[in-house]
């Protein structure tokens, strides 16, 4: 316990919103930044990011597919889930959620299938027993590869993706939302949040894929591709400048303002949250990521590959947590403080418990393991010779 | 339009999707909900035909009247018996007739529930610190740990000149 405990409400006494609170808008986060990244790709013909274009929508449709479980961990009865999706109350953000995310997972969904419905079919076409009729199923019967039906889809794909992007922005913006949209709560309560918590959101996804496409590159045995790192990295920073000027921007205001919140925010920032704050979200994984990033953009031409994967590499590993302690100290240093304003509390999670660490560890690696398990089915690398499909 | 045989299928698993879901969902809603208003309006009755399970401090006193006016004149007076024992139901059924023996706790804990010092207890409910209060932390305590000095029931030991009973 902190020795500034001061005043709390009786009510005050316990976090609510545990560590599941925490991994919920870090996974969703991830699903949006995938996502991005593949639109980069798919829209924008941002032709270096073509050899994750399709890697990245599985990436993120394995994320999406895991969101919600820290949620319902959290909740408990998994089984009333539903109630919010046949009885939505329109007046809850959470109903707005399921909507969204509803929206969002067909969108997504429709969009895998379209890229690789060529290889499906190839694969159905390919493999014997039970195999063939996954892909069978998955092809929905249509064997039609004919050049006009795969430019039909790739108009179509580019379609999606374009919806897909206010949604992707939509879906995390709201969990943003979620907390900027609570009144009583001043380290919440900003009109800022869902935009800070989309830009932190972009930074994670992008961090993601530099980690997973070089580690599945060295699985593979393959060249990385120094273009797409390159890409990465400037999209990256770019995105991290904005991130910690968002960031920034809020907490400053609130210094300005001098108004009474202050009085509990700034020493939450300079003692609870010390370590996750400033430490981890500002120094180790704002500023030195964002040194790093520059060097690999600035100084790119006097590069060896090997060092610009290196760094790339070294910068996102640092983003993740970056953005992991951004969730807590958003999720965890808005509970951290009584409504009184006068008094803290204090948080630990247990390593065992049903919302502890442990339950957090394998909520992060599930999607994992089902990206994995995706990339199985629907192999997204594809040598660099084959031409653009 | 050729070459769009594949979107067809899609487009009538989509549809196929939503019509399950609203036939689904036809069956899921409660016939009664939104009847009173956003929720399921056969729960009222529900509630209402629950049978009742607390009966209150006064519901003791026709059977325990010693206990009960021994409660009543020290400050555990505001503290229902059925917080520290159990509910009436699980002793005494609606009809008067005994079931069984109302539970009895005398482990520490039961008093620290309410009285280990906690920040967001206001400053003047009487709260200890057990290393302080005993000398002992909290996992040492051994049951009827407080009850030694403290009667549950009338627990003040400062008020010298309150004689206590010992039946109470
Ligand atoms: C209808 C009469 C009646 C009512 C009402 C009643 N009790 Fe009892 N209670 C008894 C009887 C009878 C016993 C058994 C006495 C015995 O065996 O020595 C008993 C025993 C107890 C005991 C002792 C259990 C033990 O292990 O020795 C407790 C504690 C107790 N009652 C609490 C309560 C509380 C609290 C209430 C009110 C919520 C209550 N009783 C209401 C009749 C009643
Ligand atoms: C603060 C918690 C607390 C409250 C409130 C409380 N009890 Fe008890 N009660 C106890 C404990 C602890 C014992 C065991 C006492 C012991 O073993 O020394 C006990 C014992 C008893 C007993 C059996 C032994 C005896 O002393 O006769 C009865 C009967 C009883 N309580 C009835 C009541 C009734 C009736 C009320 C409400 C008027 C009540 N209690 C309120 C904690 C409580
Ligand atoms: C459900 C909550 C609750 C439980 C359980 C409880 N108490 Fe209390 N206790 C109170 C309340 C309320 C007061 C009165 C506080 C006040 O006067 O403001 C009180 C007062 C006291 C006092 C102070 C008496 C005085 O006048 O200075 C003592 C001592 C005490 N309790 C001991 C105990 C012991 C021993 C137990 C366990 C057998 C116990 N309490 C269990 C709620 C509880
Ligand atoms: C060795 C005897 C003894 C034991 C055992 C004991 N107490 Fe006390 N307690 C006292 C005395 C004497 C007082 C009254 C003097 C005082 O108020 O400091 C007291 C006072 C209290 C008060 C009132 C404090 C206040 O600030 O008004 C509480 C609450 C209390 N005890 C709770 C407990 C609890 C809970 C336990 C069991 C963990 C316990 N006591 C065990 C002797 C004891």
């Amino acid at each position: 316990m902190f020795e500034t405990i001061n005043f709390l409400f009786p009510n005050d006494l316990h976090i609510h919103w545990s560590l599941m609170i925490v991994m919920y808008p870090y996974i969703t986060g991830l699903v949006a930044g995938a996502f991005i990244v593949s639109s980069l790709y798919h829209v924008f013909g941002k032709i270096e990011f073509r050899p994750i274009g399709r890697f990245s929508l599985l990436t993120s449709l394995a994320f999406l597919l895991t969101a919600t479980l820290p949620l319902l961990n959290h909740l408990g009865h998994p089984e009333r889930a539903m109630n919010i999706m046949i009885t939505p109350h329109f007046s809850s953000a959470m109903a707005g959620f399921g909507i969204l995310y509803t929206f969002y997972l067909i969108v997504l969904t429709l969009e895998v299938w379209l890229v690789f419905r060529k290889d499906i079919v190839d694969y159905a076409r390919a493999s014997t027993g039970l195999r063939r009729t996954m892909y069978k199923i998955l092809a929905l019967g249509v064997y039609d590869t004919s050049p006009e039906a795969l430019e039909k889809d790739h108009k179509v794909v580019k379609v999606l993706a374009a919806i897909g992007i206010p949604a992707a922005c939509m879906l995390h913006g709201y969990v943003g939302f979620l907390f900027g949209g609570i009144k009583a709560n001043p380290w919440w309560s900003t009109p800022l949040m869902p935009v800070i918590f989309l830009f932190s959101a972009v930074v994670s996804g992008i961090a993601a894929l530099v980690i997973f496409y070089q580690i599945a590159m060295r699985w593979r045995g393959e060249a990385i591709s120094a273009d797409c790192i390159r890409g990465l990295a400037r999209w990256l920073w770019l995105f991290l400048i904005m991130t910690v000027t968002l960031e920034l921007l809020e907490i400053i205001t609130l210094a300005y303002e001098q108004a009474e919140e202050w009085e509990v925010i700034a020493p939450l920032l300079t003692h609870q949250l010390s370590f996750s704050f400033i430490s981890l979200q500002m120094i180790i994984g704002a500023l030195i990521p964002m040194i790093l990033l520059m060097i690999t953009v600035l100084m790119d031409s006097f590069m060896k590959d090997k060092l610009r994967n290196m760094l790339t590499f070294i910068a996102s590993s640092l983003l993740l947590i970056q953005v992991f302690a951004m969730r807590w100290n958003v999720v965890i240093g808005g509970q951290i403080f009584s409504k009184s304003f006068r008094g803290f509390r204090d948080y630990t999670p247990h390593f065992l418990e049903k919302e502890g660490v442990l339950a957090a560890i394998l909520l992060g690696l599930l999607p994992c393991v089902l990206l994995i398990v995706l990339s199985r089915v629907l192999p997204p690398f594809r040598s660099q010779k084959e031409p653009i499909g | 339009m050729k070459h769009t045989k594949h979107y067809w299928r899609a487009g009538f698993l989509l549809v196929g999707g939503l019509i399950g879901f609203i036939f689904v969902r036809h069956f899921l809603v409660p016939t009664s909900f939104g009847q009173f208003g956003f929720y399921r309006g056969t729960n009222l009755a529900e509630q209402q035909a629950k049978s009742v399970v607390h009966g209150g401090k006064e519901s003791c006193s026709t059977c325990h009247e010693d206990v009960a006016k021994n409660h009543a004149a020290g400050s555990h007076a505001v503290v229902q018996c059925e917080n520290c024992h159990a509910a009436l139901s699980k002793h005494i059924n609606k009809d008067g007739e005994f079931v069984e023996l109302m539970p009895i706790d005398r482990s520490p804990q039961l008093c620290l529930r309410c009285h280990r010092s906690l920040p967001s207890r206001p400053t003047g409910f009487p709260q200890i610190e057990t290393k302080e209060h005993l000398g002992l932390d909290e996992p040492e305590l051994q049951a009827g740990a407080c009850l030694a000095c403290h009667n549950s029931h009338r627990p003040s030991l400062e008020k010298k000149k309150v004689k206590y009973e010992n039946n109470g």
